[in-house]
Order: structure tokens, then C-alpha cells, then sequence
């Protein structure tokens, strides 16, 4: 307790409070940029670490963290574009909100869920990181594998109307993911001759086609049929005490979770959100409102994403295992400062750690209070009419392609699944699938083939492990639950008849 | 679902058929999956979507009202993409910084904007706000012109 409070002081000191500021409100730019994520904001603020001391490097790298998990809704609802693929998830309904004139209402929702998902993360970092780092250890590559596949069976309840539809999405999606060499083997697939193919589809610019591209080309189609501009409601950014109500279960199922997923090492943001908008979904007495501007369906993205940031600082912290990309970079950014986690970081540096902890801890209040300021001044976009803002987006979209790899070649990328996308749109198939497909894809292929190779090909392997069988058991009853409330309403209004 | 549905359908079919005669011709595997079982089994798996896609159309037989694309949506959409294919292509030899303008210029009078002096003034404080953005605070290198 004597170590938090110290921790605290620190991270309450003058500079140390700046630099996090600094870091959360440049995190949530650069996860409001289609393109930049948040281990590129990380990189970015490397050599600011050099001159500072551990614990107020450490703080600004999480609050960078932090504040770029929730920048990414920003766009999501605004233009349709997530800014990092954890905002995925929140497109499906915080645009739509946005579309309704509660743009504010979105982002500020978004803003709290975001809050809410971290500082329950946080609490169990400081509560229960070397208990929960055992959980990271246990999960072998057949739980892994059933965990992705209960990640696929989502593709189900994003597919809007059409679960045919949405699932050819998803499995091209996970064909798309197949391109490039294979990781066992090193066998070109479907390359046809091309080298830039052989590192296969990055998750970013398949994104950024398919979500951001399709709108542009949408609103030119049909330029003039609309007003160029809808008229926001700027108040209304808390939500109200019936609707708060209504959210807390989302909250509290998507911060769980994003902390659960967040400890599972390479798994991350981009599964968590999609995985805690199912559920929320699932068991939501407003099924029907999901996909149309429910505040549930953001509430579950955005607390799950945020929930990560705890969660997957907990392995990366205890056991020197990163939990997902940006806790990979951090580790190296650890290292550079001369912090070497791992079990004994604890016992060697507790004043740098619990200066950590504090400043996360703070990190979500000013997230809150810059997020909140956000969905005040943040709508104003949308007052811009469309045929000055869309080909901004285009350009934004090229930019932030651009930058993942200095390549044109994934700018091509972007355009050319937004035509794909476009089409897909044009013919009621959504996106979001083909978005599953393309982030779980390799996870599933790759753990498939180390349980194999460790099994020598015994598909026992499977239900032997207990996580791997209750994966199986929920993924199995997730698609059951996924058909049978996708059955027509006629046929149970006939059975009732009947009986 | 209508006569679209049906023919995506056996579009998608075929899809997967050529994607399983590709994964065909792949290296197998003795121990765990070799590279070309994994596209195989979702290619499969994508037939029967396909067929199913198909022979619900087919079945509901569902007259096609809805008009997908009109002459103009096609220009217009054709337009934007022909000249953001051309912005990306050239983009290395004339660089971000003095290709955007015109870009975001042409791209805006596309969609219909009319006053060109404030199409202009946006496209140009804009391209440089990115680029600054990019370039300085970012450390991104965009590219620069290079014809010469």
C-alpha cells in the first residue's frame, strides 16, 4: 500500500502529470488517425524517453497507451473509419448514431465506456497481476486455436439480416488472410508471382477499405439525394440515467472481457471488442437495436478495448510476455530505459512499477476529461459538407495506408478492397466479418499447426486441454444460439399456434 | 434476396472451386496441416454457402425491382476512383505536398462543390496541415517529388 502511495505522488509530480497529459492526448490523435495505431505512437515517443526518468517515461508511454484505445472511436462513429482496428466493433453502431444527429452522444459514451473498461483493468494490474499472469502461462496453442474459433463464431451476430451473406464475408475474409507465405511450410499462396503479396494483407488497409472507402464512394453515388450535412445535437454528451442504467451490464461484460483477452498473449484489442459486442449482444433485452445506434453495442466495443490495456500490461509486466503488439513495443521501450520486467521487476523496481500503476490510474481521468471535450468539439466535423469532407477522408485514408509500411502498396490495398467493399455494400454483405476473418484467421491457422506438430496430429488435442473444451462447449453453443435466433419469426409464431 | 443473389451465388461457387484447385497443387504436410488444407477446407466450406446463397434465390424466385447501379452513380463513382488510382500512381514522381491540392481540388468539384476558391484554399491548407502533421511531428516520410 506504502509503494501505491508513493507511486501515486509520483505520478501526481508536475512533469511526470505533463508528460502523461502529453501521451493521452497525443494517443487519442493517433488513434483517432486512420492508420496510425498505438504501437506507432509509442515509437513516436521513444526518443522523449531518453531524457526522462523510468517512471515518468513509463507513465507517458501508458498514458499514450490508453488515450490512442479510445482515439480510435473517434473516427469510427464520426466517418465511419476506425483509427485503430479495436475500434472496429464500434463502427457498427456508433456510426449509425452519429448518422442520426447524437454524434455526442456517441463519442461521449465512448468516452466513458472507454474509462469505465480501463479502470477496471487498472484495478486488477495493481490487485491481481502476478495471480493473473498464470493465466497467460496456461494457454497452450489448442487453446488458442478454440479461442479463435469461438472469435469466428461472432461472424454469425455481425452479419446484420443476412447470416448467409455474412458468413461467405467471413470466410473470404479468412481466405484473404491465407495470402502470402505460409509460416510452416514458407509455401507462396496465392501470390501469383507478386512479391509485395508475400507478406500477405495487413490487417490496417484491409480495414480502412472496407469500412472508410465504401462511404466515400457511397456518398458520391448518391451526392445530391441528401443533405450534405447532418445537423448534430451538441448536448446530450452524458448519457442519462435511465440510458446509464441500461449500459452498466454492457460496461461490466465488455471490461471483463477486454481484461481477459488482454492477459492472452498475442491476442489484443481487435478480438476483444468484436468477442464483448457479441455477448452484450446476446444477452441484450435490445437486440433488435444493435447494428442501428445502440448505446450498448458501443458501450461493450469501446469498455472491451480499453479493457485490454491493463490486461495485457499484466504478462507483459510479470512474465516479460507482451499481451498484444503495443505491449510488444512497450517491452522494448522498457528495456531502452533500462526496466527489465519480468517476475522480479516487483521486487528490484517497485517505486518504477506502482509509478506505472498510478499513472495509469490518472491516465483515465484525463482520458475522460479530454474525451468528453472531444465529443463536444469533435461532431463540429460533420458540419462540414460532404463534398468538401469525403475527399478529405480519401486523403486521410491514403495517408494513414501510407504510413504503415512507406508503401504504395498498401495504399492500393485500401482502394482496392474499397471497391470490393463497396460492392459488397451495394449487395448487403457486410464488412465486418470479412474484418474477423482477415484478424483471426492467422491466429486459428497457426495454432491449429503447432497443436498438431506438438499432438503428432492427434485431434484429441483439443477437448484433452479444459480451456480448449470450454472454448468448444461456448463455441458450439454460440452458434446454436446464433441459428436459432435467426430463424424466421413466422415459423415460432407457428409453433406457439400449434402448441 | 433476387436474380443478383442468385448469380453471386454461382459466382461464389466458382470462386471456391478455383481456390481449391489452387490449394490443390500445394506442398501436403505429414505432420499438423500443410498450406494448401486450410484454403481447401474454407473453400469448401464457401461452395455451400454459394450453393446455398443460389438455391435460396432461386427458390424464393423474388422479381428483381431494386436498379444496383444508375448511369450516373457509375460515372461519378468511376470518376472518383479513376482519379484517386491516377493521385496514387503518380504520387512518387510528383510527391505528396504538390499533388493533394489538385487532387482534393478536382475530387471536391467532382462531388459537386462550386466555389472554387474555398475548394482551393481547403485543398491546399489541408495538404499542408497533413503534411507538417505527418513529416515533422509523426517523423513520417511522404513522398517527395522525384522526376528529376
Amino acid at each position: 500500500m506504502e509503494f501505491f502511495l508513493e507511486g501515486l505522488s509520483n505520478a501526481l509530480q508536475p512533469m511526470t502529470f505533463l508528460y502523461m497529459v502529453l501521451g493521452v492526448v497525443l494517443g487519442i490523435i493517433i488513434g483517432s488517425l486512420p492508420g496510425m495505431t498505438a504501437s506507432m505512437g509509442i515509437i513516436l515517443l521513444l526518443p522523449l524517453t531518453y531524457h526522462l526518468n523510468p517512471g515518468t517515461a513509463l507513465v507517458m508511454l501508458a498514458g499514450m497507451y490508453c488515450g490512442s484505445m479510445y482515439g480510435g472511436s473517434i473516427s469510427a462513429i464520426l466517418l465511419r473509419t476506425p483509427g485503430t482496428p479495436s475500434a472496429a466493433a464500434t463502427v457498427l453502431d456508433g456510426y449509425p448514431l452519429a448518422q442520426q444527429g447524437k454524434a455526442a452522444k456517441a463519442i461521449g459514451m465512448a468516452a466513458i465506456s472507454s474509462f469505465t473498461g480501463g479502470l477496471l483493468s487498472v484495478i486488477c494490474l495493481i490487485l491481481l497481476a502476478p495471480q493473473l499472469a498464470r493465466v497467460a502461462l496456461s494457454f497452450q496453442p489448442p487453446d488458442f486455436f478454440m479461442l479463435a474459433i469461438f472469435g469466428l463464431t461472432i461472424m454469425a451476430s455481425t452479419s446484420g439480416g443476412n447470416m448467409v451473406k455474412g458468413l461467405i464475408s467471413g470466410i473470404l475474409g479468412l481466405l484473404i488472410a491465407s495470402v502470402g507465405i505460409d509460416g510452416v511450410m514458407g509455401t507462396m499462396r496465392f501470390t501469383f508471382g507478386i512479391p509485395a503479396l508475400s507478406g500477405g494483407f495487413s490487417v490496417v488497409p484491409v480495414m480502412i477499405g472496407l469500412f472508410a472507402v465504401p462511404q466515400v464512394l457511397w456518398e458520391i453515388e448518391h451526392r445530391g439525394e441528401q443533405g450534405s450535412v447532418i445537423a448534430q445535437k451538441l448536448e446530450g454528451i452524458f448519457p442519462t440515467l435511465p440510458e446509464l442504467k441500461s449500459v452498466i451490464p454492457a460496461l461490466l461484460i465488455g471490461s471483463a472481457i477486454g481484461i481477459f483477452i488482454g492477459i492472452v498473449p498475442g491476442t489484443g484489442g481487435a478480438i476483444a471488442c468484436f468477442l464483448a459486442y457479441n455477448e452484450v449482444r446476446r444477452w441484450s433485452k435490445n437486440k433488435d437495436k444493435f447494428g442501428k445506434g445502440a448505446l450498448e453495442g458501443i458501450a461493450a466495443a469501446e469498455s472491451s478495448n480499453n479493457g485490454t490495456t491493463g490486461g495485457a500490461l499484466i504478462p507483459m509486466l510479470s512474465l516479460g510476455i507482451p499481451g498484444d503488439v503495443v505491449t510488444a513495443v512497450m517491452l522494448g521501450a522498457l528495456m531502452l530505459i533500462g526496466v527489465r520486467p519480468g517476475p522480479l521487476l516487483f521486487t528490484e523496481s517497485p517505486v518504477v512499477v506502482y509509478t506505472l500503476f498510478g499513472g495509469l490510474l490518472l491516465a483515465q481521468f484525463v482520458m475522460l476529461f479530454a474525451g468528453l471535450l472531444m465529443a463536444k468539439i469533435s461532431p463540429k466535423i460533420l458540419g462540414i459538407p460532404y463534398n468538401i469532407l469525403m475527399p478529405l477522408v480519401m486523403v486521410l485514408c491514403v495517408v494513414g495506408a501510407f504510413t504503415l509500411n512507406n508503401n504504395l502498396f498498401d495504399v492500393f490495398v485500401v482502394m482496392i478492397f474499397g471497391v470490393i467493399g463497396y460492392v459488397m455494400r451495394k449487395h448487403d454483405y457486410p464488412a465486418a466479418p470479412m474484418v474477423l476473418g482477415v484478424v483471426l484467421g492467422p491466429m486459428a491457422e497457426s495454432n491449429l499447426n503447432r497443436a498438431l506438430l506438438i499432438s503428432q496430429n492427434d485431434w484429441m488435442t483439443f477437448i484433452q486441454s479444459p480451456i480448449s473444451l470450454a472454448f468448444l462447449i461456448l463455441s458450439i453453443v454460440s452458434v446454436g444460439l446464433a441459428l436459432y435466433s435467426s430463424m424466421p419469426k413466422k415459423e415460432k409464431t407457428s409453433e406457439a399456434v400449434s402448441k | 434476396m433476387s436474380k443478383v443473389d442468385f448469380f453471386s451465388g454461382i459466382g461464389i461457387m466458382v470462386f471456391s472451386v478455383i481456390v481449391f484447385i489452387l490449394a490443390e497443387g500445394m506442398p501436403k504436410a505429414e505432420l499438423g496441416i500443410g498450406p494448401g488444407d486450410y484454403p481447401k477446407f474454407f473453400a469448401a466450406f464457401l461452395f455451400v454457402l454459394g450453393l446455398g446463397l443460389a438455391a435460396q434465390s432461386y427458390l424464393k424466385r423474388i422479381k428483381q425491382n431494386k436498379k444496383f447501379y444508375s448511369k450516373d452513380g457509375i460515372i461519378h463513382v468511376g470518376g472518383l476512383l479513376l482519379i484517386t488510382f491516377l493521385y496514387i500512381w503518380a504520387m512518387p514522381y510528383i510527391g505528396f505536398l504538390y499533388l493533394t491540392p489538385f487532387y482534393l481540388t478536382a475530387a471536391m468539384l467532382f462531388y459537386g462543390a462550386k466555389k472554387l476558391f474555398t475548394v482551393s484554399a481547403v485543398s491546399i491548407g489541408f495538404s499542408i496541415a497533413i503534411y507538417w502533421l505527418f513529416t515533422s511531428v509523426f517523423q513520417v516520410i511522404l513522398p517527395r517529388f522525384t522526376l528529376f
